[in-house]
């Protein structure tokens, strides 16, 4: 066995330019095929985890009929029994809000926004709203009515920190109810629609306006410390509050986890065709390799080689190539995954089209590492499955009829 | 006689030359295939968001798109109306009038909308809005009622026959109060239009809103939605352009373009792989061939043959594998891109749902623009081209004597 790879090795060799160019273009496939997996990856995994972490968190409970229509008036019952068991979650985070649709408006425009009356220390642990103002204030106790507005929507109402806007929505009794509030802050969010839709007040001012009293919320929302924990957490969760309606963000934003699942089958469909049409490559040199060696495996089969190992030594000699090349492919993609995950590739161009997608226009290339180990394995059968048709080639050589000519 | 000997010489190494083909033809077809999905999808993304929102090109007041309020509606001048449809490039001019309001009925809660006053007979003649209808009728010239898209009739709970009300602002910020009839309900085919689309005769929105004789915009419909740029530099010349202009769906949509743009790119990368791969393999082929008939060119050279005509005959043979392979993909992929082309395949389930989230239709229709053939035809061509270079250079330097040494 160990002579049959030594042949082999020196095999590669003996034609040089050929073997490299297969070489070549199997590094430079493998590697633009990982790094553009990398980048397609991290794209959705940022879309992902920003949705997560400034949106929709993990889990999230509602009454049951809200899912169907949200209405003003189904909300959780036993507010206080849920803030206590999340509390013993030992969560990242978690919030109670409520949610409601309405006008907002101003002398120069008005439109429909989706009000969110919130704990202002809680949300801001939870989804970093805090953080996110450019202008202004973020919510405080302080003043009567204020309210955060995005800045895209900030620049349809013509309005800045200070000025007031007019909300109506109607409440539990279905009455129109319409109030002035003062604008605190403007916040950013990655997402162009999220900014001209969403507008924050205070829990306090909503529930009032809504005819609620204090601890009345349509929605609470939690988030883990670990990702992996969503699935046991939803199902003590659910088994804690029967009569709630517990999801977690699969079920909250199917299309995310759907994209998400999606995601791994797309990268190994891509390693797999570009692999396929690097197959057709080396199919040829490994058939032209075994037709110039018609002679000499002649020879070597009637000195008494068996079949087998004649088979043994061009599929060997296949895999060799693929060995030399897959391996070097796989850490240059790795390479330069590693090199630009830091800085991130800026896709200025792309902004408007990307924030109406809610993503970033910076985005780090990131790829699991059973996704190598995956690429590997396809490029190792690949070549494999590639390696056959020139080595049954080899198997069906007549040796005396190779050597007529010698 | 060049080409006799090339296409001769082509079938010296059949084995070698069809699975060279082969990988053109994989390359092409697979390149042809994705590509024809994929701009089907753009069409199919443009056509319906121009067929539900924009339409081709938009004469609005000049500071209107930024923000789209009453405020910025605009009276059109008759005379320059008459001038533009005198231009034999325009079939019609459509005045629409576009306003925000709170929708309520008495089974729900209030929902914001979008109030659409149209000429429904025109709108029908051009738009085919009539077509979408799936209950009932579209409001007529001067006819008191309202036609609902279908996924906010359902969330008001109406249907025909049942009330709507209408809590507005009109023009000036008069308040615009009203109660309808519906009278139809109709599929709009795009998610965010069908969810929030009010329409009501344009008279009766203007008097509902007291903005008399104003228009948010009149839709211009081309004879040929093709040329719209020679179109607008044509009628810009016919208006007033100090305060009004006119803008085309590119100008309209940006983050539309852009998002197709960047979801476009992505796939051009993958093909940028495929090509770099499949012109290495057709690379190693050539490079085979010139290396395999090293003393036959020298026999050829010495006994007299033009190195010019030796190149020719090597590149034209070359070419022709190669061509014969862009035509085998082409062919390949034709039936296949015109099948989904009149069937397109539909998404369902969680796909469904992502395209939703993305604001389109889940449907995917295959575009059978001849332009995908040539353009990738011609690409891959350009690379056998490219990479064809090295025989006529290995020709071009080949020195007779010691090449037949062997």
């Amino acid at each position: 066995m160990k002579i049959l790879f030594k042949i082999a090795w020196r095999n590669i060799w003996r034609n040089r330019l050929r073997s490299l160019v297969v070489i070549i273009s199997i590094i430079l496939g493998i590697w633009a095929g990982v790094f553009v997996s990398a980048f397609s990856f991290g794209l959705n995994d940022q879309r992902k985890v920003s949705m997560i972490r400034n949106q929709i968190s993990h889990l999230q409970f509602h009454d049951p009929r809200w899912e169907e229509e949200p209405n003003v008036n189904y909300l959780i019952s036993d507010a206080k029994a849920v803030e206590n068991w999340l509390e013993r979650q030992k969560p990242e985070a978690y919030a109670f809000r409520l949610k409601t649709m309405g006008m907002a408006a101003t002398a120069h425009y008005s439109g429909g926004v989706q009000i969110i009356g919130i704990n202002p220390e809680q949300e801001s642990q939870l989804t970093g709203l805090g953080g996110r103002i450019d202008s202004g204030d973020y919510l405080n106790e302080k003043g009567r009515n204020p309210i955060l507005i995005g800045e895209a929507l900030a620049e349809k109402l013509e309005v800045k920190p200070g000025s007031r806007v007019i909300l109506s929505f109607s409440d539990g009794a279905q009455n129109l109810v319409s109030a002035s509030f003062k604008v605190k802050g403007l916040y950013h969010d990655v997402s162009s629609q999220i900014e001209k839709l969403n507008v924050y007040i205070r829990a306090e001012d909503l529930q009032s306006l809504l005819g609620l009293e204090a601890n009345q919320y349509h929605e609470a929302a939690l988030l883990l410390k670990d990702d992996s924990q969503v699935d046991s957490e939803l199902a003590k969760a659910q088994t804690a509050f029967p009569k709630l309606l517990v999801e977690s963000w699969k079920d909250l934003a199917p299309e995310l986890a759907y994209a998400d699942e999606l995601m791994s089958q797309m990268l190994y469909i891509i390693i797999g065709i570009i692999m396929l049409a690097l197959s057709f490559g080396i199919i040829n040199t490994m058939l032209m390799a075994v037709l110039e060696r018609r002679k000499e495996l002649g020879m070597l089969m009637s000195v008494g080689m068996s079949k087998r190992r004649v088979f043994a030594m061009v599929i060997i000699e296949t895999l060799l190539l693929a060995l030399i090349s897959g391996p070097l492919g796989i850490i240059a993609g790795y390479l330069s995954i590693s090199s630009t995950a830091e800085s991130g590739l800026n896709l200025a161009m792309f902004s408007d089209g990307l924030s109406s997608y809610g993503i970033g226009t910076i985005i780090y290339p990131s790829l699991p590492q059973s996704f190598y180990f995956g690429t590997a394995a396809i490029v190792f059968i690949m070549t494999l499955l590639a390696a056959i048709y020139p080595a049954r080639h080899a198997l069906k050589l007549n040796p005396v009829e190779t050597m007529r000519t010698l | 006689m060049l080409f006799k000997i090339a296409w001769r010489n082509i079938w010296r190494n059949k084995r070698r030359s069809l699975i060279t083909l082969a990988s053109v033809a994989f390359a092409l077809f697979f390149a042809i295939v994705m590509r024809s999905m994929q701009l089907g999808t753009y069409d199919k993304a443009y056509s319906s968001v121009i067929n539900a929102t924009t339409g081709f090109m938009q004469w609005q007041a000049k500071d209107y798109w930024d923000k789209q309020t009453l405020e910025r509606s605009f009276i059109p001048d008759s005379l320059e109306r008459k001038k533009m449809l005198s231009d034999p490039g325009l079939k019609a001019l459509l005045p629409r009038l576009e306003s925000f309001a709170l929708l309520a009925s008495d089974q729900s809660e209030t929902k914001p909308g979008f109030l659409k006053g149209i000429d429904a007979e025109m709108e029908s003649q051009y738009f085919n809005l009539n077509e979408k209808l799936l209950r009932g009728t579209l409001p007529q010239k001067g006819e008191q009622g309202v036609c609902l898209a279908s996924k906010l009739a359902e969330s008001l709970k109406l249907d025909v026959g049942d009330t709507l009300i209408i809590v507005g602002q009109g023009y000036h910020g008069i308040s615009a109060n009203g109660k309808y009839p519906v009278l139809g309900v109709a599929d709009l085919k795009n998610p965010v239009a069908n969810k929030s689309t009010v329409y009501l005769d344009l008279g009766e929105l203007q008097y509902l809103t007291g903005a008399y004789d104003r228009v948010s915009a009149e839709v211009l419909v081309p004879k040929d939605p093709e040329d719209l740029e020679a179109l607008q530099s044509r009628l810009i010349s016919d208006i007033d352009t100090s305060s009004t202009t006119l803008l085309t769906w590119r100008q309209m949509l940006p983050e539309l373009i852009e998002a197709m743009e960047a979801d476009s790119a992505g796939g051009l990368a993958i093909l940028f792989i495929l090509y770099l791969v499949i012109g290495f393999g057709v690379f190693g082929t050539i490079l085979m061939l010139t290396a395999e008939r090293k003393p036959e060119f020298g026999i050829l050279l010495s006994i007299g043959m033009n190195r010019g005509r030796l190149a020719l005959s090597t590149f034209l043979e070359t070419t022709f594998l190669n061509l014969l392979g862009i035509i085998t993909g082409s062919l390949l992929a034709l039936p296949i891109a015109l099948y989904y082309h009149y069937n397109p395949i539909e998404l369902s389930g969680d796909m469904d749902a992502m395209m939703e989230d993305y604001g389109m239709e889940p449907l995917l229709p295959f575009s059978i623009d001849p332009d995908i053939w040539f353009t990738h035809g011609g690409i891959v061509l350009c690379i056998s081209v490219l990479v064809s270079l090295y025989a006529i250079v290995s020709i071009y330097r080949l020195n007779p004597v010691k090449a037949m040494r062997r």
